[in-house]
């Protein structure tokens, strides 16, 4: 029983690679996660451009400091692995903390590295609104 | 009756016994076998080795990500080494690493440092702990699975660089050329005219390497390890494809410098000379390797990735 449980182990691993593959692709995961062995087979960047308004009034940039740098690196790393599975909601809810307006946008773009041609391109770019 | 691996020890060095009932899984995990076999001691040396090298990596990222509770999980991990070097009853070597994989996986989890490394950790602990009580046909198999692992790791990590295609046209490696990890292997393997207009190039636009050295540097890269994994797969090539994979290994973690994964695939490629395992001594070498790496560290905070 032991063996079998093994050698089927050792199957999908051998064969993991290939839904690895088009699951990153699918979720807009990065290719080094989830155990696909992609570890410096390609580059992939995540962006997070935060932007608050109050109703009616126009859009400013959300300073960067300590505070949201951290929560932005944290979700970049969950987004990482998730992909688009991680939406941006709990960052959300905790950058309007740091920020009296009420109406929030949180781009996430992300690109990766186009092996063949040698140049990064956008390959995903998503836009989030948040009410509070 | 069941054969138990106690205090005589399986006797290694012995050619693994081939039964005609063996079913297709027995078979399948067989096929990488070596011309011996790995013995209980063999495997309590690389449990041990493992553990240890766990509590290392755990109290490392302590330091690194400021975390205290790493050194909980870190000393955590070097008592299962000293219980499996110290358990009597080899049958029950696994119950240890069982307590060290759920310590991994929560404090992994947890603070998002759960990476391949750890998942390869995590996988290799927890069958030892399904293996549990470890009887000779569970102790085969439990090498052949890691042993497994070792192919697979080569094998699909050159094949990953096939299918991202950015190795073929170096496009990978000449955005590295900034890197400190990578770019002295650069500088050192590509004219010095190529890295000067890498290095000022605009990374907006298209980076790829045009010249023979560089080609082949990029393209040795997954060939290698689809080489490495070729020659443990085949019989004949396996004694050499040992000794060409400690050096691949070895020679990857130069540039990478993720001096933990390359440590743990070592221990792991052991299994394919169980002579080495077999022996004592063997237990100085992540002592050996993790005390330099430690001086490394100190002389060098921050250049190396655990």
């Amino acid at each position: 029983m032991l063996s079998r449980v093994f050698a089927t182990v050792a199957g999908l691993l051998l064969v993991w690679p290939v839904p690895h593959y088009f699951a990153t692709k699918a979720l807009v995961s990065d290719p080094w996660k989830n155990f696909g062995l992609a570890m410096y087979a390609t580059y992939f960047e995540v962006g997070v451009g935060v932007r608050v308004r109050d109703p009616g009034r126009d859009w400013r940039e959300l300073p960067e400091d300590e505070a949201s740098n951290r929560l932005i690196g944290e979700f970049v790393e969950r987004r990482r692995t998730r992909g688009k599975l991680h939406r941006p909601d709990r960052l959300a809810q905790a950058l309007s903390t740091l920020t009296p307006e009420r109406e929030m946008q949180i781009l996430v773009t992300t690109r990766s590295l186009d092996g063949r041609a040698g140049v990064m391109r956008e390959i995903d770019r998503e836009r989030y609104t948040f009410l509070f | 009756m069941t054969e138990v691996c106690s205090t005589g020890e399986s006797s290694p060095g012995t050619s693994p016994r081939r039964d005609r009932s063996e079913d297709w899984s027995e078979r399948w995990l067989h096929v990488l076998d070596p011309s011996t076999s790995v013995g209980i001691a063999g495997m309590r040396h690389l449990v041990v080795m493992l553990c240890f090298h766990v509590g290392c990596r755990h109290v490392h990222l302590a330091i690194r990500m400021q975390e205290p509770l790493f050194v909980l999980s870190g000393g955590i991990a070097w008592a299962v080494a000293f219980g499996c070097l110290v358990e009597r009853r080899s049958e029950r070597l696994g119950r240890w690493p069982l307590l060290l994989v759920v310590t991994v996986l929560v404090f992994g989890y947890a603070k998002t440092a759960l990476g391949n490394h750890a998942a390869m950790e995590s996988l290799v602990l927890l069958a030892i702990a399904l293996a549990t009580p470890i009887t000779t046909p569970r102790l085969h198999a439990l090498a052949g699975l890691f042993r497994w692992c070792c192919v697979i790791l080569f094998l699909n990590s050159g094949l990953q660089k096939v299918f991202y295609g950015a190795y073929f046209n170096g496009s990978f490696l000449a955005r590295r050329i900034a890197s400190d990890h990578f770019g002295w292997v650069l500088e050192l393997g590509l004219p010095a005219e190529e890295v000067l207009a890498l290095l000022e190039a605009n990374r907006a636009g298209a980076m790829v390497l045009s010249s023979v050295q560089g080609l082949l540097l990029s393209n040795a890269v997954y060939l290698t390890e689809i080489g490495c994994a070729l020659l443990l797969l085949i019989p004949r090539t396996r004694g050499i494809g040992f000794t060409v994979s400690v050096a691949t290994v070895v020679g990857i973690e130069v540039v990478a410098r993720e001096i933990g994964f390359g440590l743990m695939f070592i221990v792991l490629l052991l299994l394919f000379r169980p002579g080495l395992l077999e022996r004592r001594a063997i237990l100085a070498l992540p002592i050996a390797a993790h005390a330099v790496f430690g001086v490394a560290e100190i002389a060098w905070p921050g250049g190396l990735l655990w």
